[in-house]
């Protein structure tokens, strides 16, 4: 499988980070380069600032950078809706503490699918 | 990565009472397409062109659920837009109806210019270039 992974996370961001399960307001994205099943290369992103009805920012922004599969803990409807309708697949790692088990349960193929029922009443 | 149009989507069956609210947006250069209902919104919305602004008129909505589920209709279809409402419900109970839906701020029933001016730089602030 080759794709860029995009993960909230805690600054400073990497696999060794937390998660960030707020995903609107994490402080960091960590981009994780997927070749061949295993990790390529490991980047950081920062996050955009995120005001009332801006949902839409980080989804432009990882969109734009070719990401094409995010790991979250929580997030609202309309980014979920969002990121579906550009073709970045999301999945649930909520119960996951950090980056770096996140991208390997990713690889394993353990992660369910992001469904309306993991979506957040707000504090995405 | 698409880009929203300058185009406004309004979902009423009482535009005439809206005019002064949307006067900025169409000084700012907005065209408005009006339906009278969600249905006919969702089948004029294009979401590989989609407006920049869903205006959802929620005026006799007293808890605001109708309005959630229209709004999570209209993401649903096209999330690439912005959303709001008009809505009679107090700041705080509308945010807590709403959350997740990342709506902008609603204005009250029987919104005036300035009510239209408050929504449009919030709307600016996402379409830098309107």
């Amino acid at each position: 499988m080759d794709t860029l992974l995009a993960i909230p996370s805690a600054a400073p961001g990497g696999l060794d980070a937390g998660m960030g399960m707020h995903f609107g307001h994490c402080d960091v994205f960590t981009l994780v380069e997927i070749e061949n099943n295993q990790v390529k290369s490991v980047s950081t992103l920062d996050n955009p600032p995120h005001a009332q009805g801006g949902c839409l920012a980080p989804v432009q922004l990882l969109a734009g950078k070719g990401v094409k599969a995010l790991l979250a803990g929580g997030m609202g409807f309309r980014p979920l809706m969002a990121f579906n309708q550009v073709g970045i697949h999301v999945f649930y790692a909520g119960q996951l503490p950090t980056v770096g088990e996140g991208v390997s349960a990713f690889l394993n193929g353990q992660l369910p699918e992001f469904s309306q029922e993991h979506t957040c009443h707000g504090g995405h | 990565m698409i880009k929203p149009e300058q185009r406004i989507l309004l979902v009423s069956t009482q535009a005439d009472t809206l005019a002064d609210a949307l006067t900025p947006f169409l000084d700012a250069g907005f065209s408005i397409n009006h339906v009278p209902d969600l249905d006919a919104a969702l089948a004029a919305l294009d979401p590989g062109q989609p407006p920049a602004l869903v205006l959802l008129d929620a005026s006799n909505d007293k808890d605001g659920a109708a309005l959630r589920e229209d709004c999570m209709r209209v993401l649903a279809h096209c999330a690439l837009t912005w959303v709001a409402a008009i809505s009679p419900l107090r700041s705080e109970d509308f945010h807590a109806a709403m959350e997740g839906l990342g709506m902008l701020p609603p204005l009250p029933p029987c919104p005036t210019r300035s009510d239209g001016e408050s929504l449009l730089e919030a709307l600016r602030g996402f379409l830098p270039r309107c």
